[in-house]
């Protein structure tokens, strides 16, 4: 028998020009599957060694051009691959255009897809990482102050929201509303948006959409890179810096980021305002105890080669932040008074600290690919805050802990890619851990766990026409198990008795969710995207077992555990448009929820069982409960952009988002408006000079009023901002970025800020100012 | 073709814009319509306090709630005297109801400036405004201002509040500010906090100069004196500036 050799080993080579033929340096090239990459020389020319048999996807992208993305069936060397690589009309479109998980191009999937990468993120010169992704039509945030904000898309939020970092999706108390996603802005290098439904490979809950943050590697052979940016917000005086630093020696890499952010208290364009008619100051225009620290680091280390690559991610992130005094309970103008210090933390204040670690691995099996990833997260959530202040409840403690949540979660996906030039099949599992501790003397959700098994397959068939069809299922099975707790309660500095705030509860579910997706390229410039899907999201442990107030919305919320998974049958319909000079696109989506799951204010203040006696809550606000009814959830979002000179572009960016609960019509909180932004810039790149790029921006923002907000809340009118932006970079490696936000120092409200409830507006003109330094892309192949 | 979808896009966000808004929807809010202190703006400690509300809806009533909260401004201090609390949810009916509260004031409630703070909610979930209604809780043994003008007229930009403040135990803490009422509100001026925890004084002179900034026509002067019992007394004083 003979001996069976160690695969062949083949090399893939080529060279990247410009449209008029010129030969362009620096130019990424790499292999999606095994991260094997390396930069074009000064002919342009690249040669990728040490790949094995098998199907690939190659990149080559440049910025300010469009990239490209090629399916290789590699059984022998491939010599010769030219790529000439368009100008991009728009900056949106330049870097990656695949689907991280999926792998298709965004083009040709059925959904409405958008990537940004770091440059894009860093010019929009915002006080956090939602906020610096609302231009994108359909994606909105919920902020608490500034640096602190919750995604939004197409109108929904929380539980409806997926984001995952390398594909493992972040578990953090979602639903919550006081605290912001757990990521360092500078580690979101790589951001794609997936508008609609992608229960499939993301879980139950990626209703809405999804969020999937994915860093640069380090993908050429023996490079070293170093960045510095500091960024200072006049709003709170944030400084926040990045420090960025990675090594690749031979495929054997290192990858360190490390983050710091800390804010001052910030500025509002009011010194009073208005709270259930009474006038209470607002001193220095500053709100009170809204200062934050922040510290992030991220850690990578890997191995990519001709089989795959593999790697291990650990990070931190640690965050602090103080609750406005005003808005806890019933403002006073005493909790308001100037403590001399805009910079300090004092109760009541929160602290999220998320650890992270995880092994990612791309293994070549054939010439298919297996993809793995295990991790384990912790998620601890701590408020502080003196017992019986502002609507906490009265307790003996003194640790003044009063709310901690803990939430640990496993998790191992593993997703098996077939491919073929015109059938691709995407077999996967995920596998899921989570176990929510809780502590303090006020929770308001309880102590559960649960464990989730998942299978899915995704299919995509190419036929004649440009057709695309992709359809695939997931079976979900959940088992939820909500331990029983119990809380103090005092009157007067004397204990009444204990409350029963959640009992045992413990059921499995079994779903399934499907989706069919239709793409056509009907020419080369236009492209037809349709996309059904019936999903299924199981019952969150808040939704079932919450029974407390909820600080960041307040209010009392009650779960109910007579809910049943959530279904819905989602539709949309987009058409895409790019040639020269015009690119536009429009989505419309009609989503119908069989029984979608909100807080329902109800006809009862808050209040406790304590042994049989009934008490008001502390400083009782109305009972809010968990209830489920039809809902219908549609919208659209359209983009356009239009060349107009060599240099200046036009852009104009809006959406809509209607979300109903039949049959009280109930309007669902933290809704965005109409919204309508038109941009004008101005965008000059100099090739082979010290000066290679300048980019001034100005764009005029208009919001409708919301007047489709839950009973008893705060209708919001219609405002105008502002925004300006220049930016230029260097070819030694310096880049500035100068961004004004609010330019007129509008007082204004937003339907997506709690603090519209206390009469304050959102944060006034902001100026943000930035300087990188990078180093170390300009030291690779010179050999 | 292209024309074809993308009108269809069209005629579905007019689809969308034109959805109404919801009809035959209870959305009116119930209103307070009265509050009446019944035994009076003063509630003596150990004795019994008594409110009548009335409440109405265009629909229908659910429940009232009341509460009462320290509107002491945070400072803690005292012994033998705790501040008052107390709340309660009560059941309405109808679209008209009216309900009369008893709250047991204790002996040992500090004396000093509450708030009485009531809303209603209709049986749709609607809810009222929150009403805010100031009332003092009286001690026998409370600090008492000696000689504190109510009124004052000054004709001088600069000038002095003086009085005497006793107790029969110790006095704990004197916090005062000057306010300026603007057609915009009131604007802080000045404060002060005069701490006398420890001492055994009984008795204070009070004797400060002030200011009055340029333009002023009404200063609002604001004494707060809590005894080492929890006792808190409020003084004010109207300033007219007279050019």
């Amino acid at each position: 028998m003979p001996i069976q050799h160690v695969s062949a080993q083949f090399f893939i080579s080529g060279s990247v020009f410009s449209e008029s033929g010129e030969p362009l340096e620096g130019v990424d090239v790499y292999l999606h599957e095994t991260h094997q990459g390396t930069a074009t020389d000064e002919s342009g020319f690249f040669k990728l060694t040490d790949v094995r048999k098998g199907h690939y996807h190659l990149h080559v992208t440049f910025a300010g051009y469009h990239s490209v993305s090629q399916d290789i069936i590699l059984n022998q060397n491939l010599e010769g691959l030219n790529f000439q690589l368009e100008v991009s009309v728009n900056e949106l479109h330049q870097v990656i255009i695949e689907n991280s998980l999926e792998k298709t191009d965004i083009r040709t999937n059925p959904k409405s897809i958008v990537h940004v990468d770091q440059h894009y993120l860093e010019m929009q010169g915002g006080s956090s990482f939602m906020k610096n992704l609302e231009v994108i039509p359909g994606v909105a945030s919920i902020n608490n102050g500034v640096g602190v904000s919750k995604p939004v898309i197409r109108g929904l939020h929380g539980n409806r929201v997926v984001m995952t970092i390398n594909g493992i999706k972040q578990e953090g108390q979602q639903w919550g509303e006081e605290h912001g996603l757990e990521i360092d802005p500078n580690n979101a290098e790589q951001v794609e948006i997936i508008k609609g439904p992608s229960t499939l490979m993301y879980g139950s809950d990626a209703v809405a959409g999804v969020i999937n943050v994915r860093p640069t590697l380090p993908k050429r052979k023996d490079e070293v890179s170093l960045s510095q940016r500091v960024e200072y917000q006049s709003i709170n005086h944030a400084l926040r810096s990045g420090t960025h630093v990675a090594l690749n020696r031979g495929g054997n890499w290192f990858k360190l980021r490390y983050g710091h952010l800390s804010g001052a208290d910030y500025s509002v364009p009011v010194s009073q305002f208005v709270y259930q008619s009474r006038i209470l100051p607002m001193p220095r225009q500053r709100l009170k105890n809204t200062a934050l620290n922040e510290d992030a680091v991220n850690v990578y280390a890997g191995i990519s080669r001709k089989w795959g690559y593999a790697y291990l991610h650990g990070s931190l992130f640690d965050q602090t932040s103080g609750f406005f005094t005003g808005a806890f309970g019933i403002p006073t103008s005493y909790d308001l008074r100037d403590d001399g210090n805009i910079w300090n933390i004092d109760l009541p204040y929160q602290r999220v600290r998320h650890t992270r670690l995880a092994a990612h691995g791309n293994f070549l099996l054939g010439k298919n690919w297996l993809e793995v990833d295990a991790g384990y997260q912790n998620n601890h959530r701590m408020e502080v805050a003196k017992p019986h202040s502002a609507a906490f409840s009265e307790s003996q403690d003194v640790s003044n802990e009063a709310l901690l949540l803990s939430l640990g979660t496993y998790s191992v996906n593993a997703r098996y890619f077939d491919y073929d030039s015109s059938k691709r099949t995407i077999v996967g599992m995920s596998l899921q851990h989570k176990s929510n501790g809780i502590d303090g003397y006020e929770f308001i959700i309880p102590a559960y766990t649960n464990q989730l098994a998942a299978i899915y397959a995704l299919f995509r068939r190419d036929f004649k026409k440009g057709v695309v069809l992709n359809y695939g299922a997931r079976l979900e099975y959940n088992d939820l198990d909500i331990q029983s707790s119990t809380t103090d309660f005092y009157r007067n500095g004397i204990r009444i008795g204990e409350v029963i705030r959640s009992e045992d509860w413990h059921k499995q579910f079994l779903q399934w969710s499907a989706s069919i997706g239709y793409n056509r390229t009907i020419s080369d410039n236009l492209q037809l995207k349709s996309h059904v899907a019936r999903t299924s999201r199981v019952v969150q442990a808040n939704e079932i077992g919450a029974n407390g107030l909820h600080h960041g919305a307040f209010r009392f919320e009650r779960g109910s555990s007579k809910l049943d998974p959530e279904t819905a049958v989602q539709s949309d319909i987009s058409l895409h448009f790019e040639h020269k000079r015009l690119l536009w696109s429009i989505s419309g989506y009609y989503n119908y929820f069989q029984n979608f799951i909100y807080l329902n204010p109800s006809a009862s203040f808050a209040r406790l069982e304590v042994e049989g006696q009934i008490f008001p809550y502390p400083e009782a606000g109305q009972l809010f409960e968990y209830v489920q009814s039809p809902a219908h959830h549609l919208g659209y979002e359209f983009e356009a952009e239009y060349k107009l000179t060599s240099y200046f572009r036009a852009k104009v960016n809006s959406d809509y988002v209607l979300v109903d609960a039949s049959p009280s019509s109930s309007h669902v909180p933290f809704v965005a408006p109409f919204s309508v932004k038109p941009t004008i810039e101005y965008l000059r790149e100099f090739h082979h000079k010290k000066l290679e790029e300048i980019h001034i921006g100005l764009r005029y923002e208009f919001y409708g009023a919301q007047n489709r907000v839950p009973r008893n809340d705060i209708p919001t009118e219609a405002y105008q901002l502002v925004n300006g932006v220049i930016s230029m970079s260097w070819s030694n490696g310096f880049s500035i970025n100068l961004v004004g936000s609010n330019l007129f120092n509008t007082a204004y409200f937003n339907n997506l800020s709690r603090y519209k409830t206390l009469g304050i507006p959102e944060p006034g003109r902001n100026l943000s100012a930035s300087i990188k330094y990078m180093f170390g892309q300009r030291l690779v192949n010179r050999k | 073709m292209k024309n074809v979808f993308f009108f269809s896009a069209l005629a579905l966000m007019l689809t969308f814009s034109a959805c109404n808004d919801d009809d035959g929807v209870d959305a009116d809010k119930p209103r307070i319509t009265s509050v009446n202190f019944v035994t009076g703006v003063d509630a003596k400690a150990g004795e019994v306090m008594e409110v009548r509300a009335s409440f109405t809806d265009d629909e229908n009533l659910s429940e009232a709630y009341f509460e009462i909260h320290e509107n002491f401004d945070g400072h803690k201090h005292g012994k033998a005297n705790t501040k008052f609390e107390a709340s309660e949810i009560i059941s309405l009916d109808g679209t008209q109801d009216e309900k009369t509260i008893e709250f047991s004031v204790p002996t040992t409630a500090a004396a000093g400036p509450y708030h009485l703070e009531i809303s209603v909610l209709d049986k749709a979930g609607n809810r009222s405004d929150v009403k805010v209604l100031p009332f003092n809780i009286t001690q026998d043994g409370q600090p008492v201002f000696v000689n504190l003008n109510e009124t004052m007229n000054i004709s001088s930009k600069d000038f002095t509040i003086e009085f005497t403040v006793t107790d029969d135990v110790d006095i704990a803490e004197i916090i005062y500010e000057l306010y300026e009422h603007t057609s915009n509100g009131e604007i802080e001026i000045t404060g002060g906090d005069i701490d006398l925890d420890g001492s055994d004084d009984t008795s204070f002179k009070f004797n400060q100069n002030f200011s009055a900034p340029e333009g002023a026509d009404e200063l609002e002067f604001i004494v707060r004196v809590t005894d080492s019992d929890g006792n808190l007394t409020v003084g004010e004083v109207e300033i007219e500036v007279q050019p």
